[in-house]
């Protein structure tokens, strides 16, 4: 006896002296994965997974940043991916944390952008995402540095992500530089008559394929007669006259992938719930610099309906976009007035001082646009613009232009019935070849700013572009008007088909007629850019993130906006929690043992884990007469509490099981208490959803029903049955008739565990279902003894 | 006396130090210049990106290009420093484009038959060449010397291409 003791207090010993922490890697910064609304234009809501870092900072893997973002994801490694918005890269080291920022035009290469600044993540973690440990970033930050603009509300992220800024034109500059007009183009027919058509063929295939990026001074020695050189920038402030009927509709598709639809967008959240329309109205002012042109009160008056933040958008963005193209005229003749390039010697002179003169006869311009042709929109067009697409709006915007300039720049009327279009077109490319020299070095400045502290150097990269696209597109304009003009002055009845068809002359009219557009779309992308310039100050400490600039709006993402599914759960032998599976038997492969002692009794007979916290029901060795209860602790063992205790003969409920639902713990054989885990309250089960849930407690036993986030699980006679909650379909994913008893344990991404009696009650197994296979495999094998089964008593 | 011969030599010292700076300058620009040349014609882009004003920005060259600038030759004749800039002169022999275009077939009726007959004559190894003499300009960016592209540089490394649109010009009045 005396031996016995001493047994048993070396064995208390070694009990007591054992660690309490049964759980491995107890502590995490990191939060299960939920969900977070995010509301995107063509998407609508969509809910991403994401995870919280210290319950502040909201991760989300590299696929979901891509999606939000709109960018496509390659990896260059496992740890390194980049974001590509089509040139615009954003490369992420995740082993070093640091983030490179480049752009990627055509030929390949990457230019590094904002070289001053030193951008890393603000944290680096890695998560499991769709059962894929993969990195897992913040969100906010891939969101500024993709140029991305958020407000917040009714529990959702509303994104204004930008088809592109100007960065994307800017990496564009190969193609741009195609979209010139050469000198043998413009020629034309005449090379032929004087040197042949093989000459005149081959000077052309040579100026198509030689790429002279930086060989253009302009070709052309004649001397530029001031007064025709005067006609030529007249005309740069019109919009294209030939970009009418199907050149329209080619300008159109060309045009439409780089448009963003922010009328729509508004019209679309307007229409959601009672403060749809509140939540676009702040999206609308917060996001587009155009939303900051003041349209009259009247025309604001003018727009009524469901559809009426729709309208309002409309308004001031053709009234912003009619502002940006009178007011870049006036801003180009003034840059052209003071260019300096002695390599292009008098040729630059004459412009010098032709601009500089009508600069100054133009400059007190009554750019009152912006409430005239507010005026216009709501007399003439109302509800006509609310169907029409982004290009629909650009045009009606740019026939706004023509019907303003005509009515206050005469000599614009003048110059284009001057009649001198084959000139025009020649001059204007000369000019092209000029600006051409100028953008290539304000662009290489603009990509080596190291910092950008304002948008200056952006919108002047801005006007030197929009100004080459400018000459560009108005040299092809005027080329098609000699063209078609010549064609019509010796074929007067011919029809627009006809001179379609034979009007060509170096190429065909229809050739023509995409060159024109392809350096008209330039000419709207830069346009549509100037919205989002805001958001391209970009700084490796993001001391601006949180912004309420217009064009560079960005709230702080409460982190409750992510939403954790929480699945009721029950008491069991086996329960994962970060990825490891325990188990309250021995260890066997894919699971650990569970080794912690009960805060009272004699063992764990149960366990389960519930929103960081575990749970466990205790008792008394035995299978009847015993003693139970149940406790919470963090997953450590640490902070323990009793919740409810049922010493033998006190006619407690049973505390040998429970489910957890809903913040509440139900107990009890017949599920008939339960215990609030947040205000601490314990009673009896009336009500009718603790009836409902204790009911399902006690039927627990008799189907093992499981939860699973897709659906639940639950036995049969030999049988397991999977029932989907999507479409609503059972499944039978296992079937053995000489596993008759089954009881399921527990539910992982990957596997199903499960223990069962043979159907010669000899032995009993613990088996583990691949929910992808559907394969069962015997963990390990026992005499069956007491109730039979392998967790028995 | 003594004092005559002091002075005069300290302005012969001072003319041989100041003819060593003046040479000096050329001689950098100089190798600037050979790098151009050089860089040209292996169309090394980063070489040439960093002799070229404003070169930073590389346009990926086309077959007919690549086949133009292997058939380039330079010559360097002598450089002079004015002020700021270092002017190289030199000759350029280049392809002869002028001949090469006059003597397409007259089959060619087509932008793509003239780029195909243009490919197959660029590659002849007997293809009209010409020497082109240019005035090479160099100038100072970020504390090195890089060369200005002007007009006479890109029309001898095109052979002639801007001469031949300079003729057209004149001869259709444009």
């Amino acid at each position: 006896m005396k031996k016995l003791w001493k047994i048993m207090a070396v064995c208390l010993a070694v009990v007591l002296a054992l660690p309490p922490l049964a759980v491995q890697g107890a502590e995490s910064h990191l939060s299960e994965v939920g969900e977070l609304a995010v509301y995107m234009e063509g998407q609508g809501t969509v809910k991403v997974p994401a995870v919280l870092y210290d319950e502040e900072i909201i991760l989300v893997s590299p696929e979901t940043a891509a999606n939000l973002t709109g960018a496509e994801l390659s990896w260059e490694s496992d740890e390194e991916f980049v974001l590509n918005r089509d040139g615009y890269l954003v490369a992420v080291d995740t082993a070093s944390g640091n983030i490179q920022i480049a752009l990627a035009p055509e030929d390949g290469k990457a230019y590094g952008l904002y070289q001053g600044e030193s951008f890393s993540l603000l944290v680096n973690q890695r998560a499991v995402f769709a059962q894929e440990e993969v990195p897992a970033v913040p969100l906010e930050q891939i969101l500024y540095l993709m140029n991305v603009q958020w407000i917040c509300a009714d529990d959702r992220v509303y994104l204004y992500r930008p088809r592109e800024t100007a960065w994307n034109v800017a990496a564009d500059y190969i193609s741009m530089f195609q979209s010139l007009p050469t000198t043998p183009e413009i020629l034309g027919e005449s090379v032929a008559d004087h040197w042949g058509n093989s000459f005149k063929y081959g000077l052309l295939a040579f100026a198509d394929e030689v790429k002279l990026g930086f060989l253009i001074p302009f070709a052309g020695a004649e001397i530029w007669e001031e007064g025709k050189t005067k006609e030529s920038l007249l005309t740069l402030a019109n919009p294209c006259e030939n970009i009418t009927g199907d050149l329209q509709q080619q300008a159109q598709i060309s045009s439409d992938k780089f448009l963003g639809d922010l009328g729509k967008l508004a019209s679309d959240i307007g229409q959601m719930g009672d403060s749809g329309a509140k939540v676009a109205e702040k999206l609308i002012k917060s996001v587009s610099t155009w939303s900051q042109v003041e349209l009259p009160s009247d025309v604001s008056d003018f727009f009524t309906g469901a559809d009426y933040m729709g309208k309002v958008v409309t308004a001031f963005t053709i009234a912003g976009r009619s502002n940006t193209w009178t007011e870049g005229y006036l801003s180009q003749l003034s840059y052209l007035s003071e260019v300096e390039a002695p390599e292009f010697g008098d040729f630059c002179q004459v412009i010098n001082r032709t601009a500089a003169s009508l600069a100054g006869e133009y400059e007190n311009y009554p750019f009152t646009a912006a409430k005239e042709i507010g005026k216009i929109i709501a007399g003439a067009l109302g509800d006509a613009l609310a169907g029409k697409t982004p290009f629909g709006k650009a045009v009606e915007a740019y026939n706004l232009v023509h019907t303003f300039v005509a009515a206050n720049l005469p000599a614009v009327q003048l110059a284009e019935q001057a009649g001198d279009n084959a000139s025009a077109a020649k001059r204007l490319s000369d000019l092209s070849a000029l600006v051409w020299n100028q953008y290539v070095s304000v662009l290489a400045d603009t990509i080596n700013l190291e910092s950008h502290d304002s948008t200056e150097a952006i919108a002047r990269l801005r006007l030197v572009g929009s100004l080459l696209m400018n000459t560009a597109t108005h040299s092809y304009d005027s080329l098609y008007s000699a063209w078609k003009n010549e064609y019509l002055a010796k074929n007067p009845e011919a029809s627009a088909s006809e001179i379609l068809e034979k009007a060509g002359d170096t190429m065909t009219m229809e050739e023509l007629g995409q060159k024109l557009v392809n350096a008209q779309t330039f000419l709207t992308r830069w346009e549509e850019t100037s919205q989002y310039d805001p958001s391209l100050l970009l700084y490796g400490d993001m001391h601006n993130l949180a912004s309420t600039t217009v064009g560079a709006y960005r709230e702080k993402i409460p982190p409750e906006y992510v939403k954790f599914v929480v699945l009721p759960v029950f008491s069991s032998n086996i329960a994962q929690y970060q990825g490891t599976v325990y188990t309250l038997g021995k260890a066997l492969p894919g699971l650990t043992e569970f080794t912690m002692a009960p805060g009272s009794y004699d063992y764990i007979c149960a366990i389960g884990f519930y929103k960081n916290r575990l749970y466990y029901a205790c008792k008394t060795t035995g299978t009847s007469e015993i003693s139970s209860a149940i406790y919470v602790c963090n997953p450590d063992g640490s902070d323990l509490q009793l919740i409810a205790d049922a010493p033998v003969g006190s006619g407690k409920p049973n505390c040998t099981a429970f489910l957890i639902q809903d913040d509440r713990l139900y107990y009890g054989y017949y599920g008939e208490a339960y215990y609030d885990l947040t205000t601490g309250e314990s009673g009896e089960c009336w009500g009718d959803k603790d009836m409902e849930c204790g009911t399902r407690l006690a039927s627990h036993r008799d189907s093992y029903l499981t939860y699973a986030p897709n659906g639940q699980y639950y036995k049969g006679y030999g049988t397991i049955t999977f029932y989907n909650k999507e479409d609503q379909t059972e499944t039978v994913i296992y079937e053995n008739s000489q596993m008759p008893s089954i009881q399921i344990q527990a539910v992982t991404e990957d596997y199903l565990y499960f223990t069962t009696i043979h159907k010669n009650g000899m032995n009993c197994s613990l088996m583990r279902l691949n929910l992808q296979t559907l394969q069962a495999e015997e963990l390990d094998v026992r005499p069956a003894v007491g109730s039979g089964y392998y967790f028995a008593w | 006396m003594k004092k005559r011969w002091e002075i005069l030599l300290v302005l012969l010292v001072a003319a041989v130090l100041l003819t060593g700076c003046k040479a000096k300058a050329p001689q950098e620009a100089q190798e600037a210049c050979e790098s151009f040349f050089a860089a040209f014609t292996s169309q090394d882009e980063a070489a040439l990106a960093a002799v070229l004003e404003g070169g930073e920005l590389s346009m990926p060259a086309s077959q007919m290009q690549q086949l133009m600038e292997e058939k380039l030759a330079f010559s360097i004749k002598e450089s002079k420093k004015d002020g700021d800039t270092v002017t190289i002169s030199a000759v350029i022999t280049a392809v002869d484009l002028e001949q090469v275009l006059l003597s397409l077939p007259e089959s060619v009726n087509s932008q793509e038959t003239a780029r195909e007959a243009l490919l197959a004559a660029l590659q002849k190894e007997d293809v009209p060449r010409k020497d082109f003499s240019v005035e090479v300009l160099l100038v100072q960016q970020d504390g090195k010397w890089v060369v200005r592209m002007t007009r006479d540089l890109a029309d001898a490394l095109l052979g002639g291409y801007y001469s031949i649109l300079d003729k057209l010009a004149e001869e259709v009045g444009a």
